[in-house]
């Protein structure tokens, strides 16, 4: 049996532990969203939830270097700055930030980070320190035997497949955002624009079996011009193309192709009408972050017209795979994302949605804390940030490690095994959008590794239970 | 597999078309008491016995919506069963509310010489309609022959070349495809770098601007040469390096590469020479370009240096063994992964190979004798290379004390020889240029040529360019009928297909390529948004072709915004120009031109039939030839322009369906 034919079984076993997971269950939440997964167009329950919510995705491709994001001071600095040589950022130059709870040593923040700090202390933003893919929870002596390690770790394409899939030991074509969708989507009284948007182009996240993502530019959509019922030659145009995208094709990629086109068509004017709502002012300004975070805002501001409860949207900026100036190219960077962050979040605060919303940031791995001369290399583990009106702000979660070479975690370089999963991550997110912990497994079969799903705690605790 | 498709005797259905009440005029003058007026024509007409395309005759009515029986009489020179065989008897039902009805004939292949032959479907007449127009259709039976006709040679150009230029179009159907591969491969290398110093091209506009636009040049400027200077014809040579450019990545997205669009040049030079040279060199080549050096910043690494700390950068090393040679997993020759005894897949290399080969990469700096120059290979710095002993794939031992290019040799030794590279390279060109999934027997027959091109060398690109090319799998018919072949048209061919054929050109003969292209598209030569291309070879779009494993690259940067940009942009394109300069630079504005179908605007089915076999290298679905006919026949057929509006609205309908944008 080759890999494909192997992973397709994989896949199709999970859908049919998922579907047949709906016998079982037994609380109405799960009754209904297993239903959903399985039949979301039958079964509607636009009741069920009274409140919107909306889960921001912010990926960094590339691999941000996040230790030097949230980086040890105080009597750890030395530390920190032994291990990462010609990469340590002066200690007089970190901005200080004052965690509520004990991360174990003092913290500080990069010093292009003004924004993320301000949010932070004004306890909007919490960070979650070296998380990242895990199949199960793993120690030195797992890595060393090759014992249930991510595949392909310590690489891009793997890396960022995993952050999206969180089932980093089966390739899965659908990512974690794409289930919830599909458990989820049955709440939302209208289904003609996806509840899953990205404003980055497609990816595997936000795929679900029955859920795919809307994908618009940070311009919003586009219409398909001389396509339109205004006057009598468009109408026979948009009869011709109509009924040409109305074919049936006996091969797939015609097939899908013809579906993507159609879905664009369909979703166009109610996008259009919904995110021509007016917002109010805002700092993002127009680069290029800037106006996908708008844009998000926009759609946000239009979910009545939309008829949506729940929303995910995937945002994506930077190249940040720096072997080489990584301090300069992070000076750069790193003010651009944190200003966004902060004058996003003003924006939500000004719509009145702060409470509705909440943005956390990914990248496929964290880099390894020696140097290269100048850069730095993959890694694992990272830390990531979370903002949002609901959260438990100014709060260090996970296990901030010790900044030393060759400890527990190293596995060289620097490059540290991740204390806290995806999944977990994900699944703290999940439960707060709605999914019932009894679902939990439908999403992130491999949760129950990392978490109790009896406990009545949060996964991480980042989420106001 | 592939094979299980019906026969073709077999898949002869009568095909009706579908109720439908599209086009005004048709449904306001249909009335079910008003008798029938019946007329004939074909979909297609010209027929081949070596590429037996089904040809199809459809017969319409208008005025009534009653079941009308319409006999028919067949006659012409070609014999059934022994000629071809139709699933016509003797008379044909269109059946109530229907407007068509389709007849097949399907050519028999045979070795006679018998000349052209010919089939006629004649009306008879019945006292339950009138005939409009002609009461017959003939259709043409080509003999078997090595040379391909217009459709064969359209499709093998759109998957060889950039589009079914009329030039190359001729070349290849007097010369066939193997005689025109090997006149391809022994024609005079077309430079860029060459390109852009001796045509000079916009010296004055900003030099990112300047890579992307040579190529663009290069590829188009062969109706219009610079006087003096010989343009370059080796089409497929350029073909293979832009494919090669999506698998060997540098991009002008960074700040460097950016400004220094002479060294980008310099360096796809070298996939143009790699196109049909030794792969073994152009990893090498590849390995040792500044461009290379700086994108995945293998330039200026160093040894280890213990004191501080510092380690070799491993970018290069994990990237030359991910992207550019034998990829994550030990694979079969047929591109299958090869299995552990728990059934997953082997990983080709760890972190710990990897460190290994970043150690080999280091003491290369910049060569040249100016400040980083991008146009001269790197160079040896022997005191920053680390010198002590490596072990490599498969338990290669490098000794110590060896010279970087001692090690870097063996490196690339050692990544040539690994038993994946074949059938991984090869599986990456043939996304490229034929099919998103290849069957396991094609990539071992393209493996096979990449471990011996039959002299007992391997690496030989020429090789595998024209095993790929000539593959069963690429050119035999019956394979398009899985319904999983074909890619998707990228945006950028498309673009060049459509000026490629249509013999796109500018008054000044400055080719200015489709502005804003990589914002419309989400593709444009040297501008991938990382080292990871535009699309990856193994992305899945949602749905159906996830739930069967089946990849499709290019539908990566199919986004609802780009489903409909390409339509839109087609539609500019057609109303103004391909590269609009509007009022600024008018000379420099390209428009498509339609000399032949001008002529034919006044008769729709023969717009649609050349326009399709020129576009797509077929015939239309009849369903989808019917509704564009409808269109057409919608516009008026007087007043000014009308021929334009005409063929402008059968290009558009064309160009925007799943028949074009899936190349198969």
């Amino acid at each position: 049996m080759d890999k494909k034919s192997f992973n397709d079984i994989s896949r199709r076993k999970f859908i049919g532990q998922a579907s047949c997971a709906a016998v079982g269950a037994t609380s109405l939440m799960s009754t209904l969203t297993n239903f959903f997964l399985t039949n979301s167009a039958v079964a509607q329950n636009v009741d069920f939830f009274t409140d919107y919510r909306a889960l921001v995705c912010f990926f960094m491709p590339g691999g941000n270097d996040s230790f030097n994001l949230l980086v040890p001071t105080g009597a750890a600095y030395s530390e920190y700055s032994t291990v990462r040589g010609d990469l340590a950022l002066p200690q007089n130059s970190l901005l200080p930030i004052n965690p509520i709870n004990d991360a174990g040593r003092p913290l500080a923040l990069h010093p292009g980070a003004t924004g993320l700090r301000d949010l932070f202390e004004d306890g909007n933003l919490s960070f979650i320190s070296n998380v990242g893919s895990l199949v199960r929870p793993t120690t030195m002596t797992d890595y060393l035997n090759g014992y249930q390690i991510p595949y392909g770790v310590f690489s891009h394409s793997d890396q960022q497949e995993q952050w999206q899939t969180s089932i980093p030991d089966v390739r899965s074509g659908l990512g974690w955002a794409g289930r919830v969708a599909d458990m989820l989507n049955g709440v939302n009284k209208n289904t003609a624009v996806s509840m899953n948007v990205s404003i980055a182009g497609n990816n595997l996240w936000q795929v679900g079996n029955q859920v795919y993502p809307y994908t618009v530019s940070a311009d919003g959509a586009v219409s398909l011009n001389g396509y339109g019922n205004n006057n009598s030659s468009n109408l026979l145009r948009k009869t011709a193309i109509d009924n040409l995208l109305a074919q049936e094709y006996h091969n797939v990629l015609e097939k899908t192709f013809t579906k993507v086109k159609r879905n664009a068509l369909d979703a166009y004017d109610l996008f259009k009408t919904a995110t021509d709502t007016p917002i109010p002012a805002d700092n993002l300004g127009n680069g290029p972050l800037g106006k996908q975070l708008r844009q998000v805002a926009k759609t946000i501001a239009g979910r009545n017209i939309l008829g949506v409860k729940r929303q995910i949207f995937y945002v994506q900026w930077g190249g940040w795979d720096f072997h080489d100036e990584v301090l300069v190219n992070m000076s750069e960077m790193i003010p651009i994302v944190s200003d966004a962050m902060k004058a996003f979040y003003d924006l939500l605060v000004a719509m009145g949605v702060e409470n509705d919303v909440t943005t956390f940031s990914a990248s496929e791995f964290g880099r390894s804390l020696t140097t290269n001369n100048r850069g730095s290399d993959h890694a694992w583990g990272g830390n990531q940030w979370v903002i949002g009106g609901a959260i438990n702000g100014k709060r260090i979660y996970g296990q901030y490690p010790d900044l030393y070479e060759n400890g527990p975690l190293d596995t060289g370089r620097g490059r540290f095994i991740p204390t806290t999963s995806v999944d977990e991550l994900a699944a703290e997110l999940a439960l707060w959008l709605g999914v019932s912990k009894t679902d939990l497994p439908i999403i992130l079969p491999n949760i129950s590794r990392f978490y109790n799903l009896n406990s009545m705690a949060n996964p991480i605790g980042f989420m106001g239970v | 597999m592939i094979m299980k498709f019906q026969q073709k005797s077999k898949a002869i259905l009568l095909l009706i078309a579908n109720l439908c009440m599209i086009g005004f005029g048709l449904a306001q003058s249909t009335n079910y008491t008003l008798s029938d007026v019946v007329s004939i024509s074909t979909i297609n007409n010209e027929l081949s016995e070596s590429w037996p395309t089904p040809g199809t005759i459809v017969i319409r009515r208008s005025g009534g919506l009653k079941a009308v029986t319409v006999p028919f009489t067949i006659s012409g020179s070609a014999t059934i069963h022994t000629d071809y065989q139709t699933n016509a008897g003797t008379s044909v039902t269109i059946p109530m509310g229907k407007r068509e009805v389709w007849l097949q004939i399907i050519p028999k292949t045979d070795n006679n010489p018998e000349g052209d032959e010919t089939v006629r479907f004649t009306l008879s007449n019945a006292p339950a309609y009138t005939i409009s127009g002609s009461n017959f259709v003939e259709l043409t039976i080509k003999d078997q022959s090595v040379l391909p006709n217009d459709e064969e040679a359209t499709r093998f150009l759109i998957q060889a070349a950039f589009g079914a230029d009329p030039d190359e179009l001729a070349d290849v159907k007097s010369m066939g495809f193997e005689n025109w591969i090997d006149a391809q491969i022994a024609r005079p290398k077309g430079y860029l770098q060459d390109t852009l110093i001796q045509q000079n091209i916009i010296p004055n506009y900003e030099t990112e601007y300047n890579a992307r636009m040579t190529m663009w040049h290069l590829i188009m400027r062969r109706r219009y040469p610079a006087p003096g200077v010989t343009v370059p014809t080796d089409i497929l040579r350029q073909r293979i390096a832009y494919s090669l450019l999506q698998i060997f990545v540098i991009s002008q997205t960074g700040d460097d590469l950016a400004v220094n669009s002479e060294g980008v040049l310099n360096y796809y030079d070298k996939l143009i020479d790699g196109a049909f040279g030794n792969f073994r060199q152009l990893l090498l080549d590849v390995s040792l370009h500044p461009c290379m050096g700086l994108y995945l910043s293998h330039v200026d690494n160093q040894k280890p240096d213990p004191v501080n700390n510092i380690f070799p950068d491993e970018n290069y090393a994990r990237e030359i063994m991910q992207l550019f040679s034998i990829g994550l997993w030990e694979l079969n020759q047929d591109g299958t992964r090869k299995l552990d005894a728990f059934g997953d897949p082997i990983p080709t290399y760890d972190n710990g190979d990897i460190s290994q080969f970043a150690r080999v990469f280091t003491g290369l700096t910049w060569g040249g004798t100016t400040w980083h120059d991008f146009t001269t290979n790197m160079v040896v710095n022997e005191s920053a290379h680390d010198t002590d002993p490596k072990v490599l794939l498969n338990g290669m031992n490098l000794t110590g004390g060896r010279t970087t290019m001692q090690d870097i040799n063996s490196a690339i030794d050692n990544l040539f020889n690994h038993e994946n590279t074949g059938p991984f390279i090869g599986r990456l060109l043939i996304q490229r240029l034929v099919t998103s999934n290849p069957s396991p027997a094609y990539i071992s027959r393209v493996a096979a040529k990449f471990a011996d091109n039959g002299s007992g060398v391997r690496g030989d690109m020429g090789a595998v360019v024209k095993q790929i090319l000539l593959d069963p799998e690429a050119r035999d018919l019956s394979y398009t009928k899985d319904p999983t072949f074909g890619k998707m048209r990228e945006p950028y061919l498309t673009l060049l297909n459509f000026a490629k054929t249509f013999n796109a050109q500018p008054e000044s003969g400055d080719y200015h390529e489709a502005n804003l292209f990589y914002e419309y598209y989400l593709q444009e030569p040297f501008l991938s948004p990382s080292v990871f291309n535009f699309y990856s070879p193994n992305f899945r779009p949602p749905g159906e072709m996830t739930e069967l494993g089946k990849y499709g690259p290019e539908f990566q940067i199919l986004t609802a915004v780009t489903a409909l940009q390409a339509p839109n942009n087609l539609k500019g394109s057609l109303d103004y120009a391909i590269s609009r300069w509007g009022t600024v630079y008018p000379a420099n504005e390209m428009h498509m031109m339609f000399p032949e179908e001008l002529l034919i605007a006044g008769d729709p089915d023969a717009l649609i039939r050349k326009l399709a076999v020129k576009m797509t290298g077929r015939a239309l679905r009849p369903r989808s030839f019917q509704l564009i006919r409808e269109l057409l026949n919608s516009l008026p057929a007087s007043g000014q322009d009308w021929q334009q509006n005409r063929v402008d609205a059968a290009v558009y309908m064309i160009g925007s369906i799943a028949e074009f944008n899936i190349m198969k």
